[in-house]
This record gives structure tokens, C-alpha cells and sequence, in this order.
């Protein structure tokens, strides 16, 4: 099988159930990838956020709800229950958020991958779905891949080169979460 | 707000906006050579708006390894200019301002990045100097950050520029240009990025 790469640009959302895809968001900084995947339907989704808040009085934004964690979240949710996942099997992974920019005098500028990663801890959290994995912070940008046909994650770095953050995904693991939930959840090392 | 708005009109949209950029990226570019001894050639300057989901593939591939030399504008003029440049370039860069062989200089450390930062000095007060020339009544107010230096994956060093203006915008308003010396060693963009008030005042 030859693997189907779907880029995941920045501010947007990708979901498939299809086994070749897999679902890349490159070069991530201070932005955050949101990865669900259901081990089940065999399904997943990436959600590719630049800010963590939607800004503004009423808090939306038609235009581009996927350039916030808050907005896209719920969104990537969505469109992984359209194609046949359930909400209690999802599986959540958590890639950048990091602080590339090392100088300059702006610090809630700087802290902004930070905020990202808090983010989507929040909105998971509101989802009932736990983080399994993660590879956030430091100083160093990153590639994910979330392979559809198993559900597998891997990070790339310059620095570490590619790593793999979550092996083929366990389909009983989602169920078990008290099990789980009782461990660290595996990461990549950042800095 | 609006006297910093009035000037990245004038640059942007003015009449006179295609000489003044075009005189303030070659005071740029002249800058450039002077301090790396050789003659360093920039293309016409461009103002372009730019999608925030394809802003990466514009500059180039996201994972690919570029060295990016940051400033903010401050005072009279409020904006983001970034020098983005292929690593190898950035090495061989750092050896013209060394007086080095080239090759001999293998990796970005805190000497080689002080001399990248120095770069974009230079860039980003050239620009500011010529932008000043021709807005005399803010001339004192022209005043970039200290520069920041950036070695990553493209698309993260992006994200920092892309992240002010994407509360606002859904795309960049960039104005750019590309520099070259005539054998193709030293090679690199130059972006300059107005704030994302004024970037939403201008659509």
C-alpha cells in the first residue's frame, strides 16, 4: 500500500477513514496538532491551530474556526464522528507548542505555544478524551504524521529526527481508561 | 495608529509606493553587499497577499531547514520583517562576513548567529532609513527590536510571524523581495510585514 500523504495546513482540518492517507502537518512551531484517532472505526483526524482563543466579543469565527484550538477542536470532533468514530473511543495525541523565538521582549507573544497546548488540553478535557501521547514545548519545530490504517504517530525534528510518539494504536487501550489514565502519558523530548 | 497607517499606504499603495520600495530594497541590498564584499542583487519588490494556510509553501517547503533573522518595527512604524535564508546560505553568509575560506564555517553557533543578527540589522535599518526619507515627519520615530535569531524547520520560524496577524487576518499582506550575490551562494528572502491593525485597515 502506498501511503497518501494529506497535508494539513495551518488553520485547517483533516479527517479521513481512508487506510493509505496519512495526515501530515508540517513545520509545526508554536502552533499545536490536535491528533484523535478511533481504534476501532479506524479513523482519524488532525487539527492544525495557530492561537489558542478565538478572540472577539462573541468568541466565533466563520471564517476560519480551525486557526483556533478552542473552535477547531470540537470541529475535528465532529467530522471524525460523521465518518463512523465514536466519542468514548477516541484517543487524543498532542504535538508543538513550542517557544521557538528565544529572545525579544514579548512575552505573551513568546508564551503562545504554551497557551496553544493548554488550550487543547482544555477543550479534550471538556470532550472527555484524554491525551495518550504528547510532544510539546521546547524550542524546536516539528513534523507529525498520523497514519489512518493504525493509527500510529510519529514526530520529526531536526534536532531528533523522526521518532515514532504513539505506536499502532491498541484498540482496547481507548477502552481501558482507567487503566491508562493511570500512567504518564508518553512524550517526545522538546528542547 | 493612523500616522504609521498613512506611511504603509504610502508604501504600499501610494503613488510613489513602487519607487519607494523599490529605492528602500536596493539600500537593502547595497547594504548587504557592502558588508559581505561582493555585489548582492535583489529582485523588484513585491507586495503580495498571502493565504495563512499557504503562506509556508510560498516561502518554500515547510520542513526544509532555514536560518530566519527577526525584528519587530517599534515606535512610528509598527510591523515584522524577517530575513529567511537556506542554511548553507546562512554558513556561507557567516564565512563572507568572517573573512573566512568558504566551507569553513559548519555550524550556527553563538558567534555565527551575532553575525546573522548583525545582518538583519543592517537590512532592516536600510529599509527604515529610506522609508524615513521619504516620511520626514517620522523619521526620529523609526526604531527596530534588538534581532532574534532562528534555525528550524521553516515552518516553525513562520509561525512567528504568522501569529500576530492571524487573530485578525486570515492572510499576510507581505512586501518582498528576493537577494542573490551573481554565483548563487548566498541567496535569501526578505519580508516585511506590516502590523495586524493596520493589515486589517488595508484589505
Amino acid at each position: 500500500m502506498t501511503d497518501n500523504i494529506q497535508s494539513v495546513a495551518i488553520g485547517k482540518i483533516v479527517a479521513s477513514g481512508a487506510p493509505d492517507d496519512v495526515l501530515v502537518a508540517y513545520g509545526i512551531g508554536s502552533c499545536v496538532a490536535v491528533c484523535l484517532y478511533d481504534p476501532i472505526a479506524r479513523v482519524g483526524g488532525v487539527l492544525h491551530a495557530l492561537l489558542p482563543t478565538t478572540p472577539g466579543e462573541n468568541g466565533r469565527n466563520k471564517n476560519n474556526p480551525a486557526k483556533f484550538v478552542d473552535q477547531g477542536t470540537p470541529l475535528l470532533i465532529e467530522a471524525l464522528l460523521k465518518l463512523g468514530a465514536r466519542r468514548s473511543r477516541l484517543i487524543a495525541y498532542l504535538c508543538g507548542g513550542a517557544r521557538v523565538l528565544s529572545a525579544l521582549d514579548l512575552d505573551d507573544f513568546l508564551n503562545i505555544g504554551e497557551r496553544n497546548v493548554l488550550a487543547a488540553e482544555s477543550a479534550l478535557r471538556t470532550e472527555r478524551i484524554r491525551v495518550r501521547a504528547r510532544a510539546t514545548g521546547g524550542r524546536i519545530g516539528r513534523t507529525v504524521r498520523l497514519y489512518v490504517v493504525d493509527g500510529r504517530v510519529t514526530v520529526k525534528s531536526l534536532k531528533h529526527g523522526e521518532q515514532t510518539l504513539a505506536p499502532v494504536a491498541n484498540s482496547t487501550l481507548g477502552m481501558k481508561r482507567k487503566g491508562y489514565a493511570a500512567r504518564e502519558p508518553a512524550s517526545v523530548a522538546g528542547a | 495608529m493612523n500616522g504609521q497607517k498613512a506611511i504603509w499606504d504610502r508604501l504600499i499603495t501610494g503613488p510613489r509606493s513602487e519607487y519607494m520600495l523599490r529605492a528602500a530594497m536596493w539600500r537593502v541590498a547595497h547594504g548587504l553587499s557592502s558588508i559581505v564584499g561582493r555585489t548582492i542583487s535583489n529582485d523588484e519588490p513585491q507586495v503580495k497577499r498571502v493565504p495563512i494556510s499557504q503562506v509556508t509553501a510560498h516561502a518554500s517547503g515547510p520542513e526544509s531547514e532555514r536560518v530566519g533573522v527577526y525584528l519587530v518595527l517599534q515606535d512610528g512604524l509598527h510591523g515584522q520583517t524577517i530575513l529567511i535564508l537556506p542554511r548553507m546560505c546562512a554558513l556561507r553568509l557567516v564565512d563572507l562576513l568572517m573573512g573566512e575560506q568558504p566551507g569553513t564555517t559548519t555550524e550556527l553557533g553563538e558567534i555565527e548567529r551575532s553575525a546573522l543578527a548583525e545582518v538583519g540589522n543592517l537590512a532592516v535599518s536600510s529599509f527604515l532609513n529610506t522609508v524615513a526619507a521619504h516620511n520626514p515627519e517620522t523619521s526620529n520615530l523609526m526604531r527596530p527590536s534588538p534581532p532574534a535569531v532562528m534555525v528550524d524547520m521553516l515552518g516553525a520560524i513562520l509561525n512567528v510571524i504568522i501569529t500576530p496577524i492571524a487573530s485578525v487576518r486570515d492572510d499576510l499582506l507581505i512586501i518582498e523581495t528576493n537577494f542573490r550575490d551573481a554565483a548563487g551562494a548566498v541567496r535569501g528572502r526578505f519580508w516585511i510585514l506590516p502590523d495586524p491593525e493596520v493589515q486589517g485597515l488595508m484589505a
